[in-house]
């Protein structure tokens, strides 16, 4: 090929090729995007982490609470005596507010006992018969 | 802007994806003050429209912005800037391939002779780029604006460096015969 057309040819693509500059309004726009995609990036990394972790926290704190009878997710106020014994382990759930209802004295100490063994323990355990 | 050469722009590349690491966004307009003009020249070889350049310059500018670890540690920083944005703007072009709209052709002024001539070269110079298969024009303007060299070139586009020189001699040919009444008046002139 003649090297002046090449030569000629790269002047006039150089001199006349209608190509787009770069604007002000591009680097704003590219600026805004760039910014809201680092918070993005910043709430992914830090504060969703952060976020579950508080709900995990929530989860155990929560679990804990249910074996010290502080929520109870399941009611064992009719439960009779025998049934008491035969499930030692439901005995716990009967709430703290409730234990002026019991049919007897026996059966009230007997829940009791169980109570505190549930409270000292920091997991949930069976609890032994007696 | 000033011309820079292909190392000294990658020692500033480098240099500017060290300061985004460590003052964040406000350095991306240093990045894109630098780069900004010859990315979009390129993105819109390969996109033949000025919208979608600037689309694939913005998003890889984003997600070079987030992550300037790999600008930093890149062995070829311009290259592999530039290979993003070519990975962008073919992302886009597919998918607007089904809608693609023909390209409307300007209205050439009237009154001064001499802009007339110049719209007119312009005119033709640009639909002889338009003309050429994208994956010939890019080489073009690789070269011819960027100045780079073939294995440079290369290592953008992953190819070899003598398929990017037949790809460059192939599109020069083809734009020789395209242009070839204003080669010919240099010729003559000169």
């Amino acid at each position: 090929m003649n090297r002046k057309m090449t030569t000629r040819c790269r002047q006039l693509i150089k001199q006349y090729a209608d190509l787009p500059e770069a604007s002000e309004s591009l680097k704003q726009r590219i600026l805004i995007a760039a910014n809201r995609a680092r918070n993005k990036q910043r709430y992914h990394k830090q504060i969703a982490p952060f976020v579950c972790s508080l709900i995990v926290m929530f989860i155990v704190v929560a679990n804990n609470m249910n074996q010290s009878n502080f929520l109870r997710f399941g009611v064992t106020d009719s439960m009779p005596i025998n049934q008491m014994q035969e499930n030692p382990s439901l005995v716990s759930l009967k709430p703290i507010t409730e234990w002026n209802n019991f049919n007897d004295e026996n059966e009230f100490v007997d829940t009791f006992i169980r109570h505190r063994s549930w409270q000292t323990s920091l997991f949930r355990k069976p609890v032994t018969r007696l | 802007m000033e011309k820079l050469s292909t190392s000294e722009l990658t020692d500033k590349i480098r240099e500017c994806a060290r300061n985004m690491e460590h003052r964040g966004i406000s350095a991306l307009e240093e990045l894109y003050d630098l780069t900004a003009s010859r990315l979009l020249r390129y993105a819109y070889s390969l996109t033949r429209n000025r919208e979608d350049a600037e689309d694939a310059v913005q998003t890889a500018m984003v997600r070079l912005a987030l992550k300037p670890k790999l600008l930093k540690n890149a062995q070829y920083p311009w290259s592999y800037f530039l290979r993003i944005v070519r990975n962008e703007a073919i992302n886009i072009s597919r998918k607007k391939m089904p809608m693609q709209i023909m390209t409307s052709i300007k209205e050439f002024g009237k009154e001064d002779p001499a802009r007339l001539e110049a719209e007119h070269i312009k005119y033709h110079v640009s639909s002889a780029l338009d003309k050429l298969p994208p994956a010939q024009s890019e080489v073009v303007i690789l070269k011819v604006w960027e100045n780079m060299t073939f294995a440079e070139i290369a290592e953008v586009l992953g190819q070899s460096p003598n398929t990017i020189a037949s790809r460059y001699r192939y599109a020069i040919e083809k734009l020789s015969q395209y242009l070839q009444p204003f080669c010919e008046e240099v010729q003559y002139e000169s």
